[in-house]
């Protein structure tokens, strides 16, 4: 076979980019036969190809190959110091290798491409994820390599049954997307379910797994982020363990898993790393400010507004007090100054570090003095916000505490308009919705008698024998009842 | 997990709906009814009274054994006729319009009073509607699901009026049984109301995933049902006597005074802003039976299409009601006859299987 010939067709089907490096040889001791490497700039580690590759065949050979018919596996075999290395037949597959970091070696007198791995190039160390830290546990997060993080996940969980399934995504970028489940305790009929949602997808590219979600959610318009997703392996291993399926897209550190129920949303890692009375604590405190978020605005809009007579009549008088002179109502005041705060917020998020800060703390301040200056609010209408807002930085998940904040304000229109009804019926709205969104047919909010342990409360790690019912999974026991085996 | 595109209640979740479907905003009254005849006894009349769903429940399981994927609707029409089937079917979808308009009407009126005196009937009836018409669109499913969650909110704020021990005399129950036994009884026929809802199971069997479990659901839901109305009863007369609490229009309400909280004034506002979530659900187990049922009867037109069609006439129905007083005793006297009803239609059809017993479920 002509090598030319081939190295023509490589690339054709890599479409002539400029960084495929061909390299061509002769390899032999008396008599030569001609061989070329190919392999793309950038992708490729050169002092792989450099030592293992071009050193021995060029250096090191002692043959000559005239009485030898497989002389592509003979010289795999004898010479390819390399220890990733196989032959392929199929010109397509050498291709997609090629894409990915590999160099293809190709010998006169053989139809096979030698593909061997040296795949390189540059890529983020391990690091702690900035946005996903914990004080304790450990400190290591995803990269943008798809196979160091399924190396990293590999390592955690040594269990024969862990899977993986291989995607490719995307017309154009042909992004590598990895399934990662545990084979015996994931429900297979979800499975199939997912992957046959993944099958479906066929877009120009993918960048990052929310992509994904996007795609194959059923509540496309839903205010709750259906789909959690986790740069810490360790978060990644205990959602494995319950019968979760891992996606791994290659060129994101962000990994998701399905399916994903609502209160995952205000569970931490360091939930299950604490004392368990502490993680009890800082459970209810969460709940907690997600009432606050939702409710106090609207509270203090219907009591002001409507039912006076239900303050206690100390307060009253300083709250009248405070409000002397103010011409906007405490509705208008209440969302004028709430939307400040998502201003600060938004633009806190995005700037810089210091300036963000700076952002956040002095425009707040001067904002807030000088709203109570001009006026246009009065203090407690200030405080409600100030109190709003903190606690709605307590909601662990930044998606899910930007939906809760977003409900805040339909339930201050409803409150303003209908009073305490309002916050009634909008309560009644919220669950119902809640309890009516399924993904895949897993229901998104629902209350299992056996999963209470670790929902508002994080019962005794021991106490937790069995996997979650919200999670679909085949087999359901967790663990050896410790304290039982022990009278 | 529920993968299946088919919709099934697991047993928690029937037993819930059921529960939902008889506790609603009766049970801030319903001391008042059984005081009447049964005195310091009334909270007995309470536990005799749960002898009517008892009796639903056998019968429930009984046509559940022999047609565990028909409901009642369809049994009415193959052993009465359609004709006659379809009249029995349209009196039986009326009886949960009637609780589903009662009841709408009783949290309209209660919260007009103690939380929103500035609205309108109307004004309240129109926007409560919509969730509750939203999550019956939703379907069964969906339904249980809010079931459970909000079982546990009822479970706590039931339990709040406890603080009332403290204050109350044992006194004011003393001496048991003095009341006499028929009194008891006669007192027990005005639970009626209370216990009425749970009929509902005659149309929500073929769901249950587990068939088996019908009647011990049905049980378990009924005994939580009249702990919760005896528990009720019993502190009312305990903490309020015999005589003050018909007095008042809504004597449970009076009893969360005894929780004192300082950030606001009255406990019965937030009480009854919390209980709100409880009745809406009361009221969207019987907005589901008449949309189910009337899609049982006109099968052209689907549930979620019945569901937008309702909307307009519960409130209109609603609204008919007037106050309180007219709606409890329109409702004392409608829920006499539907009971009667009820008590023939469904031991006519359990009587009419029992001598078929040649036929079999056409799904089995």
């Amino acid at each position: 076979m002509n090598i030319q010939s081939n190295i023509d067709k490589i690339k054709n089907l890599t479409g002539n980019m400029e960084q495929l490096i061909t390299r061509e040889l002769i390899v032999g001791k008396k008599s030569f036969i001609d061989a070329a490497i190919v392999y793309i700039d950038g992708l490729a580690d050169k002092d792989i190809i450099d030592r293992d590759i071009l050193n021995p065949l060029m250096l090191h050979i002692d043959d000559d190959f005239f009485n030898i018919k497989n002389i592509d596996d003979y010289i795999l075999r004898k010479y390819i110091t390399v220890s990733n290395s196989f032959l392929e037949t199929e010109i397509k597959k050498a291709v997609e290798n090629l894409k990915r970091g590999r160099t293809i070696l190709l010998l006169q007198a053989s139809d096979n491409f030698i593909v061997i791995d040296t795949a390189g190039g540059v890529y983020r160390s391990i690091q702690e994820p900035i946005n996903d830290f914990s004080i304790i546990g450990p400190r290591e997060g995803f990269v943008e390599n798809l196979h160091t993080n399924i190396s990293i996940l590999k390592r955690k969980i040594k269990d024969k049954n862990l899977k993986t399934e291989k995607f490719i995504l995307g017309r154009r970028s042909q992004t590598d997307l990895v399934l990662m489940y545990i084979d015996d305790v994931v429900d297979k009929e979800y499975l199939n379910l997912l992957i046959e949602k993944i099958d479906s997808i066929d877009v120009d590219y993918i960048t990052e797994s929310s992509t994904i979600e996007q795609l194959i959610e059923e509540h496309t318009f839903s205010i709750f982020p259906q789909v959690i997703g986790a740069e810490r392996p360790d978060i990644v291993e205990a959602k494995l363990m319950e019968g979760r399926i891992a996606l791994l897209l290659d060129g994101t550190p962000n990994v998701t898993t399905y399916p994903t129920i609502f209160i995952e949303f205000f569970q931490t890692k360091e939930d299950y790393y604490q004392r368990t009375t502490l993680a009890f604590f800082t459970r209810i405190i969460r709940l907690i400010a997600v009432f606050i978020v939702i409710t106090i605005p609207s509270i203090y809009i219907t009591l002001i507004k409507y039912n006076p007579e239900m303050i206690p009549i100390e307060f009253v008088k300083s709250l009248v007090q405070s409000r002397k002179g103010i011409a906007l109502t405490p509705f208008i005041s209440l969302v004028v100054i709430q939307i400040t705060i998502e201003l600060l917020r938004e633009g806190g998020l995005r700037l810089p570090g210091k300036i963000g800060q700076t952002l956040s703390v002095v425009g707040g301040i001067i904002i807030g003095d000088a709203a109570l200056q001009a006026k246009i609010i009065s203090p407690s209408t200030l405080l409600v916000a100030g109190v709003v807002t903190v606690a709605s930085f307590a909601i662990s998940n930044y998606q899910m505490s930007i939906s809760i904040r977003m409900i805040a304000y339909p339930m201050l229109i409803l409150s303003n308009w209908l009073g305490v009804l309002g916050i009634a019926i909008g309560w009644f709205f919220i669950l119902s919705y809640l309890c009516s969104l399924e993904n895949l047919g897993v229901p998104y909010f629902s209350f299992n008698k056996n999963d209470l342990k670790d929902v508002l409360i994080r019962l005794p790690i021991w106490k937790m024998n069995n996997r979650p019912d919200a999670i679909p999974h085949k087999d359901a026991i967790r663990q050896k009842d410790l304290k039982g085996n022990k009278k | 997990m529920n993968k299946s595109e088919s919709i099934y209640l697991t047993p928690s979740q029937f037993t819930l709906n059921l529960i939902a479907s008889m506790i609603g905003v009766g049970v801030m009254y319903l001391p008042n009814n059984v005081i009447k005849d049964g005195r310091q006894d009334g909270w007995i009349a309470c536990i005799v009274g749960g002898i009517y769903p008892v009796y639903m429940a056998i019968i429930a399981a009984y046509i559940c054994k022999r047609f565990p994927g028909d409901d009642i609707l369809t049994l009415s029409k193959r052993y009465f006729g359609i004709c006659f089937g379809n009249i029995f079917n349209i009196i039986f979808t009326s009886y949960f319009l009637f609780l589903a308009t009662s009841v709408l009407s009783g949290f309209s009126n209660l919260f007009r009073v103690y939380a929103a005196s500035f609205l309108k009937s109307y004004q309240i009836l129109l926007p409560t509607l919509i969730p509750v018409a939203f999550i019956v669109y939703k379907g069964l499913k969906a339904m249980g699901r809010l079931s459970q969650v909000i079982l546990f909110l009822g479970i706590i704020l039931i339990f709040i009026p406890v603080g009332s021990l403290v204050y109350g005399s044992i006194l004011n129950v003393m001496p048991v049984f003095q009341a006499g036994i028929l009194n008891i009884l006669k007192a027990s026929k005005e639970t009626a109301f209370f216990y009425g809802g749970f009929e509902i199971i005659f149309l929500i069997y073929p769901f249950l995933q587990d068939k088996k479990k019908i009647f011990k659901c049905g049980i378990e839901s009924i005994v939580f049902t009249i702990t919760i109305y005896s528990w009720t009863a019993f502190l009312s007369i305990y903490y309020l006597g015999i005589d003050i609490s018909p007095k008042y229009l809504w004597p449970v309400l009076a009893l969360t005074d005894s929780v004192r909280i300082p950030i606001i004034n009255s406990f019965r506002y937030a009480f009854i802003s919390l209980w709100s979530i409880v009745a809406l659900k009361c009221v969207s187990m019987y907005y589901f039976a008449a949309a189910y049922s009337l899609n049982g009867i006109i099968k052209k037109v689907s549930l979620q299409k019945f569901v937008v069609i309702l909307y307009p006439i519960i409130i209109y129905l609603a609204i008919l009601y007037g106050n309180t007083t007219t709606r409890r005793y329109y409702s004392g006297k409608l829920i006499e006859i539907y009971v009667i009803f009820n008590l023939i239609y469904v031991s006519l059809i359990a009587i009419i299987i029992h001598y078929k017993r040649g036929d079999t479920d056409e799904k089995s």
